[in-house]
């Protein structure tokens, strides 16, 4: 065999193997029918992170990968959200709301311990929603908070000087009080955007002028309350809720996949711990911030 | 023949690495690309899901690393950016070198680490040699 073809064939060969190979990790997903299921689990951010000051949050980057590999594969009839957050900032949690909204597979939310606030307005965003009669859900209302410091800062002889170029460059800093002209502005965008926040719920529910208003309040409800408000479709779990999505995607039985945010050693030992009030506050709390910016958390 | 000059072999396998990224590594990129989207931070690393996947493309890029060099230096008794540098292995011992010590004299490429520690040995060898050349009583000459 002359020298030229050895080379040829060694590279084809090669080539080839990396080239199998790279479809065999690959095709971990394909099936030829089943249901997807994905996990909106924890506070929701753009980006996953994850520290000791603000806990963890998952980043609807990965919420947002995860439903577009769902909708993509051809093999998968009907989408699970299977919802346990507190909810989370705005735009990430309408980012994955709106994606929602525009796949063409049949959508089903199940809410577990937790689906309020962000969380729900994506859960509200689905064909259906179940949850369990003791689910929380609900809070469609928004929330920014954080630390002020300017009294501790005084009692430490220590001044606050802030040069700005414009009246409110500095709102919101967590070093000097906030005038009554910034509350009123900061109130009033927080208004605004409750206000988008409950009218895509409203549009989304369907829900009576009556229905809307008790909402407006951002009370959080249990599964119960919940269901007479109109805000979820019947109550349930994960049986229930792979039965109506291979109802609705027309899937007799059928495989399922669930595309799973995987997760660190790190969050597993930090699971054992604080999590599941003290989130069902955050989403509808506030979260420390050390500089002037606010988090504005739906 | 003679040992070959250190900077023709560091060519020559730079010249080899660019190759086995376009033929073995690019087809892989997608594969790596995904697990390093798993990877948002630092304690990500440790999850054992995440590093498994990309451990398995790791070993599976240095398994076919190890064969490029082995195959060729086997049929050919140089590879192609050898080729252009006019050196190529021979044995130190006069036997035919089987397809066992051309693999094990490559074993190192398996990993960078690997490779670095296997080739400081040269600093300290009168022919020359890598650690595994000796090993594998082997060497790479060049025409004088």
């Amino acid at each position: 065999m002359s020298r030229f073809k050895t080379v040829i064939l060694t590279l084809f060969f090669l080539w080839l193997i990396a080239y199998i190979s790279s479809l065999l990790i690959e095709s971990e997903e394909i099936i030829d029918e089943g249901i997807a299921i994905v996990p909106i689990y924890g506070a929701i951010s753009i980006k996953d992170s994850s520290d000791f000051l603000t806990g963890s949050f998952t980043g609807s980057d990965t919420i947002l990968s995860n439903l577009k590999k769902a909708n993509e594969n051809e093999g998968v009839k009907a989408i699970i959200l299977e919802i346990n957050s507190p909810g989370g900032t705005v735009v990430a949690s309408k980012e994955i709301a709106d994606y929602v909204k525009k796949i063409d597979k049949p959508v089903v939310a199940w809410i577990r311990e937790v689906g309020a606030s962000g969380a729900y307005w994506i859960a509200s965003s689905s064909d259906v929603i179940i949850a369990d009669e003791l689910s929380i859900t609900g809070s469609v209302g928004v929330i920014s908070s954080y630390l002020e410091f300017s009294g501790l800062l005084e009692e430490y002889g220590i001044k606050y000087e802030s040069l700005t170029a414009g009246e409110y460059k500095d709102t919101g800093s967590p070093f000097k009080d906030l005038s009554q002209s910034e509350r009123i502005i900061l109130e009033s965008k927080l208004k605004k955007i409750q206000d988008l926040f409950l009218n895509d719920v409203v549009k989304n529910r369907k829900l009576n002028p009556s229905q809307a208003n008790e909402v407006k309040s951002a009370l959080f409800y249990l599964g119960i309350e919940a269901k007479d408000l109109g805000l979820i479709d019947m109550f349930g779990g994960r049986e229930e809720a792979i039965l109506k999505a291979k109802e609705l995607g027309n899937v007799e039985d059928g495989e399922i996949i669930e595309y799973k945010t995987e997760k660190s050693l790190l969050d597993l030992l930090e699971s054992l711990s604080y999590k599941s009030f003290f989130n069902m506050g955050k989403g509808i709390g506030s979260e420390l911030k050390q500089n002037k910016e606010i988090k504005i958390m739906a | 023949m003679k040992e070959a000059r250190n900077w023709k072999r560091l060519t020559a396998f730079i010249v080899d690495v660019l190759i086995v990224n376009i033929f073995i590594v690019s087809p892989l990129n997608d594969s790596i690309e995904d697990s390093l989207l798993d990877i948002n931070n630092l304690s990500e690393l440790i999850n054992i899901n995440v590093s498994l996947k990309l451990v398995w493309i790791s070993v599976l890029i240095g398994v076919l690393t190890v064969l490029y060099w082995s195959i060729l230096e086997y049929k050919l008794s140089q590879t192609i950016g050898a080729m252009l540098f006019d050196i190529r292995v021979k044995s130190v011992d006069n036997k035919k070198i089987s397809f066992g010590r051309i693999v094990l004299r490559n074993l190192s490429k398996i990993s960078t680490l690997l490779l670095i520690v296997d080739d400081i040995h040269i600093l300290f060898s009168d022919k020359k040699q890598r650690y595994l050349e000796k090993i594998s009583q082997t060497a790479t000459m060049e025409e004088k």
